[in-house]
């Protein structure tokens, strides 16, 4: 169970009145010319929170965990009543940005890829918790749950590389971006921080029969690669990757 | 020796298509490189104002009991907000920065909220207008 889901559960009770507390002062502290919502910040929440004697809730790092949980459905109604936009974008272009995009991988079936595809795609427009995401797959396919969350976050992950990586330019250099912690691959961390060619990147092999381009090190990677012009690399003093941190990289893959 | 050079109307709008092209790149080129520069200064634990408060210490014992960082408030715990950043051509050579799922433009929205994050800062359109001015010359 996530983080997020044993907090859910704990305040589950609770959560609904966190809704509509939130929900009634965004409404009266809603900009009434641009229709904005307003900053909050985790002081100010909780002191609404307080006022209106839900003092359980002390530490504002997990009542930002529940606001980010309730916050959906708070602005979903605001917006359905007020016909305020929550994107910055259109949700047609946000929808085109993971449409017509296939999951591949090569050990399950095409009835389950085609599954978690359309899930993903779903996800451009309804909020979904990786966990609702995973259910929906082990409903349609019967995997188990845990197998679902690793395929469904897979996919996703697939699907959110597959977009940045078809906005690279034809001189476009790759930087293999994100977390470098204990709960990092060798893999990811003999090539994190680092910036590769396409060429060199298709020589790259995580071992787990997924291409490092859109699965980075593989099931469940959190690593993600950037495209970036050659003037950006040299004004920021950015590695250009060796053919020896492919080597060593390979090396390091584990299945 | 000066050369004047004349062109049909024809001409000059395949001259003009041409440009615009050319800027609709450097536009792109500009929004990768910014989406670029949340990224990597994000991982050191900056917003747009500067060092990001530390994450308390309850959400750090549950971010380090997973071998995550806590140092820093980087963002990134399963690295699925970050990473579904994107670009898109909102017009013709318009470019925006966005989120391409809904649960992820939430958890950002909600993060923005508590500390700035999301955006440009000056040393970091300084950068932008540097690497414009050398894509120019090039």
């Amino acid at each position: 169970m996530s983080h997020l889901d044993s907090l859910l559960k704990k305040y589950a009770t609770v959560l609904p009145n966190v809704q509509k507390i939130l929900f009634d002062y965004l409404k009266s502290k809603r900009d009434p010319v641009t229709k904005l919502l307003p900053p909050i910040s985790s002081n100010e929440l909780l002191t609404v929170l307080n006022s209106a004697g839900l003092q359980q809730i002390q530490d504002p790092e997990l009542l930002h965990e529940l606001y980010t949980s309730s916050v959906s459905s708070v602005l979903n109604e605001v917006a359905s009543l007020t016909d305020l936009n929550i994107s910055l974008i259109s949700p047609e272009t946000v929808k085109l940005s993971v449409e017509g995009t296939q999951v591949q991988m090569a050990s399950i079936s095409q009835r389950a890829l085609s599954n978690i595809g359309s899930i993903v795609q779903e996800s451009a427009l309804i909020p979904m918790s990786l966990n609702t995401m995973a259910e929906k797959l082990k409903t349609e396919t019967n995997v188990m749950l845990g197998q679902a969350k690793t395929l469904v976050n897979t996919g996703l992950a697939q699907v959110q590389r597959k977009s940045l990586v078809s906005q690279a330019q034809e001189d476009s250099l790759f930087l293999y971006e994100g977390a470098n912690d204990s709960a990092t691959r060798p893999f990811c961390k003999a090539i994190v921080g680092k910036v590769f060619t396409k060429k060199q990147i298709a020589k790259l092999n995580n071992k787990q029969g997924l291409g490092v381009l859109l699965n980075g090190g593989g099931y469940n990677c959190r690593h993600r690669w950037l495209p970036v012009s050659k003037e950006y690399v040299k004004s920021n003093g950015l590695v250009l990757a060796s053919e020896t941190d492919v080597l060593k990289a390979n090396s390091e893959a584990t299945r | 020796m000066k050369l004047k050079l004349t062109l049909t109307a024809e001409e000059q709008e395949r001259v003009s298509k041409l440009l615009n092209k050319e800027l609709a790149e450097l536009n792109k080129k500009l929004a990768l490189a910014q989406l670029a520069n949340i990224q990597r200064r994000v991982s050191q634990g900056l917003g747009l104002d500067g060092k990001m408060k530390p994450y308390s210490k309850s959400y750090s014992k549950i971010k380090k009991e997973a071998g995550r960082r806590v140092n820093v408030r980087n963002l990134e715990f399963t690295g699925r907000m970050l990473s579904d950043m994107g670009i898109s051509e909102i017009d013709d050579g318009v470019y925006v920065i966005h989120f391409l799922t809904a649960q992820q433009r939430l958890k950002a929205l909600s993060n923005q909220m508590r500390e700035a994050w999301f955006g440009i800062t000056d040393e970091e359109r300084n950068m932008l207008m540097k690497l414009a001015k050398k894509e120019v010359e090039k």
